[in-house]
């Protein structure tokens, strides 16, 4: 076990520095989109139809001649954003309603843990896809039905931590002298037990980036045109089937960077609290 | 307190280590343990816990934990050095020549494989036997180690067995193959005072009918008192005092052991 | 249980909550609904509740299916005749009710796009997805299973880090992206194995159905050949929906391994002299297997929703493609028709893992 811990503290470490490095890039590549691609990310015919990646074109042109790498970037605006509102979205919202379940109980607890059963009661991205192709496409609808999905999770994970320490003595005493239960909830309890939802957040969240551009690939995500990762890749299918393995590549390179990014930092993140606990 | 000495069995001689710490460096826990252990003897190592007892124990044989390293030293059994053989050779030695009992034997068994299975398990692996064979011998060894209904206990699970029962079922799986060694690590700690002495009772009475050796690994003077014939004891890893087992209970020259039988209120006993 | 957020558990910490909140959960339902009678019907509840859900929801919520038969110009009356054709016309009750007795016959309704029988064409399809779920699934959990175990034992170790490279790198490929790429790798470009053209190459006639499995049939029959070309054909898309079930399986093995290996029961069977292979595959992996029974049901729901994805990349005719289609053009029959089936498998596998709980691990059945 010490020798185990030795040797495997490094590696961690290292997990948690490369996912946060990569997000930085990818959340830097998405907010400098905005402000600057090397060619107008929507403008046909800057280059040759289906030109290989070259100089002037580092990720070659799609069957328009639009050069992908100005599309990529502007794709990662949408992407990243996307995700980082989905995961603040079911953070937010699971937290608040996990911790009202786990601090009250009663019939609320209850009728909580009976709907959040229901909802795993079917595959998220089924779910997902069923709901958005009822729904109609969009980027709120797309938002709020992403977010939802992984929800009971959340609610469970900060339910149970907030059960096991509405007992705490600090929590009595607060109660003690004379604080409110929901302030005893919000300023003690609250913050105390947020660690293990946010390195699970972290690991949602990779499932969300893959999530967002399945919806897209399979035309059932934003708007169809706009650029996004998914519809990129589903775009460039037949070309690939030609050869032309670029056209979807670089978009699904985005996906997989960003999806990885944060599984390497929900690693970490657990990687610290295991260590903490044991050493 | 018989005498019966015969040719040394476990010989530890010199025996040091320590885990690896964080920078690489070995922090030690054991500095130059030595005890011999004759054959046919009741041995004894007391000390405190995190006196390097156990280690010494697990380190004959040869399972060490994670991050254990040895730094010099050796174990001879039956002449020869445990430490110097190959992890086959080893394993034929473990559960056959030498055996031990862990205390807390709930959870030294499997929780998710029956105790029939994990007896068997341990026979069938050094005695080739049908499982049929294999099964007999097991319920007669549960039988021996007084489980009763032993047909019916060997399809239970280590959680349908109580601490003393769980105890018994681990001292039959170290006995099926009918060891040289026995060494018991704290095999009664935990356990009430009622079924310590029973279990006690049966490892002296199993020691006559079987010709056995026995290293008894313990914090209790008053069972070493009561059982067994040479003892060695240990402080921060090294022995430092050993001898026989009424002189050194009731001479002790090292100041520890003095303060050790003084601790536990021996007086009545020795 | 969802598909895919559970799927993927961390190291060990959040995963060993997960798996103990799992096994109250399963212990807890065993203990509340006692005898097949009381099971069976708790779980025909939980599937006509999901299927009205969807019954309402896509009666609601959706653009007019009208649409589809008549076109956008066609006049008020040619309108309202179709819509009393497809029985659309009567009130959401009767239509519901309509759609209920249906289903206790068997009754799905039929396409509004190819006018066949929605349980028909389902049941025709279910071969082709059960044979690429099923490799799949197989594949991934013994792979996952000896990459876990491996890694466990070499702990620290350069295996344990590669192992743990790639099942991070399997967790974050897209599937449809990694599908499309080994595709332009294996065909376009090495021409190693066969394109996306389904399950046989085009033109070639499938076996005799016996069990409905290609590869299966053929060699029953003693195709040796077919059977070689139908495997062929499974080889890319049965990889790209193993690497998400490979992943975590190997993850959480590890994790759990990891934990049993230290344990004072594996120190007993070492001291017992019980031999490696016996300790590493049945002393310290089965702890750790019934961890992957509590994540089984979410892997399930990932290779549906993925089978829906595969599908749709190699051209299998599966009921996953077919689903897409009836999604994308609102071909309520059909999506009515999967998520009934997506919701009956779903609470099969609940079943059986339940009952395959109860049986493996002797704590759950004392409870």
């Amino acid at each position: 076990m010490r020798a185990a811990v030795a040797t495997r503290r490094p590696t961690r470490v290292w997990s948690l520095r490369l996912g946060v490095l990569l997000l930085l890039a990818l959340v830097g590549t998405g907010l400098f989109a905005m402000v600057w691609t090397p060619y107008p990310p929507g403008a046909m015919g800057v280059g040759g139809v289906y030109q290989p990646p070259s100089i002037a074109h580092p990720f070659g042109t799609d069957r328009l001649g639009a050069d992908i790498l100005s599309r990529t970037m502007d794709a990662a605006t949408t992407d990243v954003g996307i995700t980082v509102a989905v995961v603040a979205l079911s953070l937010v919202v699971g937290s608040i309603w996990g911790s009202f379940a786990g601090f009250f109980g009663g019939w609320f607890d209850y009728v909580t843990m009976r709907l959040l059963e229901l909802l795993n009661s079917f595959p998220s991205l089924l779910l997902a896809m069923l709901v958005i192709s009822i729904a109609g496409p969009g980027v709120l609808k797309v938002i709020f039905v992403v977010a939802v999905l992984p929800l009971p999770d959340y609610v469970r994970l900060i339910r149970i931590e907030i059960r096991s320490k509405k007992t705490w003595q600090f929590a009595d005493a607060a109660r003690m002298v004379g604080r409110r239960p929901l302030g005893v909830l919000f300023a003690h309890l609250l913050p105390n037990s947020l660690r293990p939802v946010l390195s699970y957040a972290s690991v949602n969240a990779s499932w969300v980036a893959a999530t967002i551009g399945a919806l897209g690939f399979l035309g059932l995500g934003i708007e169809p045109g706009s650029a996004e990762w998914g519809s990129m890749i589903s775009r460039g299918q037949d070309a690939v089937l030609s050869g032309k393995w670029w056209v979807s590549f670089f978009p699904g390179l985005g996906i997989f960077l960003l999806a990885a990014a944060f599984h390497l930092i929900g690693d970490g993140l657990a990687d610290a609290r295991t260590k903490g606990g044991r050493a | 307190m018989s005498g019966a000495v015969g040719k040394p069995l476990l010989e530890v001689q010199d025996l040091s280590g320590g885990f690896v710490g964080p920078d690489g460096e070995i922090v030690p826990v054991l500095n130059g343990v030595s005890f011999v252990v004759q054959e046919g003897s009741f041995f004894a190592v007391v000390g405190e816990s995190g006196s390097g007892k156990s280690l010494t124990a697990l380190a004959a044989l040869g399972v060490m934990p994670q991050g254990f390293r040895r730094t010099a030293g050796a174990i001879r059994f039956d002449g020869t050095d445990l430490l110097t053989l190959d992890e086959a050779r080893l394993r034929n030695i473990r559960g056959s020549q030498i055996s031990i009992v862990f205390q807390d034997a709930r959870a030294a068994l499997n929780p998710v494989f029956t105790v029939g299975q994990q007896i068997m398990d341990v026979c069938r692996m050094h005695q080739n036997l049908s499982h049929r064979e294999a099964r007999r011998k097991a319920e007669e060894m549960l039988d021996r180690v007084r489980v009763p209904e032993a047909k019916r206990r060997m399809r239970q699970y280590p959680h349908e067995f109580s601490g003393g029962m769980a105890q018994r079922a681990l001292l039959a799986m170290a006995l099926i193959c009918q060891p040289r060694l026995l060494i018991l690590d704290e095999p009664t700690t935990g356990l009430d005072v009622t079924i310590q002495a029973d279990i006690l009772d049966l490892i002296v009475e199993l020691r006559a009918a079987g010709n056995m050796t026995i290293c008894l690994i313990t914090h209790d003077l008053g069972i070493v008192a009561e059982s067994c014939d040479r003892v060695a004891v240990m402080r921060h890893g090294s022995v430092c005092e050993t001898g026989d087992c009424a002189q050194v209970l009731s001479a002790p020259r090292h100041p520890y052991t003095r303060e050790l039988i003084a601790n536990s209120q021996l007086e009545d006993v020795a | 249980m969802s598909s895919f957020p559970n799927s993927e558990p961390t190291a060990s910490a959040p995963v060993r909550q997960r798996i103990a909140r799992l096994l109250l959960a399963t212990a807890r339902l065993g203990l509340k609904s006692r005898g097949v009678l009381a099971k069976t019907a708790s779980a025909v509840l939980v599937i006509v509740l999901i299927v009205s859900l969807t019954f309402l929801a896509s009666r609601v919520f959706t653009a007019d299916p009208v649409n589809l038969f008549v076109g956008n110009s066609a006049s008020t009356e040619t309108r309202e005749k179709a819509r009393a054709e497809l029985g659309l016309a009567d009130p959401l009750p009767v239509q519901y009710l309509h759609f209920l007795g249906g289903l206790t016959r068997g009754d799905l309704g039929r396409s509004y796009l190819t006018g066949r029988p929605v349980s028909a064409d389902l049941m025709s399809r279910l071969p082709a997805t059960i044979e690429l779920g099923l490799y799949a699934l197989i594949l991934g959990i013994a792979g996952g299973i000896v990459a876990g175990v491996l890694a466990a034992v070499n702990q620290g170790g350069v295996l344990d880090a590669t192992i743990r490279a790639v099942t991070i790198g399997a967790l974050s490929l897209p599937q449809f992206w990694i599908g499309l790429m080994l595709l332009w790798l294996f065909f376009v470009n090495l021409q190693w194995l066969p394109g996306p053209s389904g399950r046989l190459p085009i033109g070639m006639t499938p076996p005799d159905r016996i069990t409905g499995l290609y590869v299966v049939d053929a060699l029953l029959h003693g195709q040796t050949d077919l059977a070689i070309r139908a495997l062929r054909q499974l080889v890319l898309p049965v990889i790209t929906l193993a690497l998400g079930v490979f992943a975590p399986i190997a993850r959480l093995v590890r994790s759990a391994m990891v934990e049993s290996l230290e344990s004072d029961y594996i120190r007993t069977a070492r001291a017992m002299g019980i031999s490696t292979t016996r300790i590493w595959f049945a002393y310290a992996l089965k702890p750790g297997l019934l961890s992957v029974l509590t994540i089984a049901a979410g892997l399930v729901g990932w290779v549906l929703a993925g089978s829906v994805l595969v599908e749709s990349i190699f051209a299998w005719p599966g009921i996953g493609q077919f689903a897409l289609t009836a999604i994308k053009s609102s071909d309520y029959p059909v999506i009515q028709g999967f998520v009934l089936y997506v919701s009956v498998v779903y609470v099969v596998i609940w079943a059986i893992l339940e009952y395959v709980y109860s049986r493996v691990d002797p704590r759950v059945r004392a409870q």
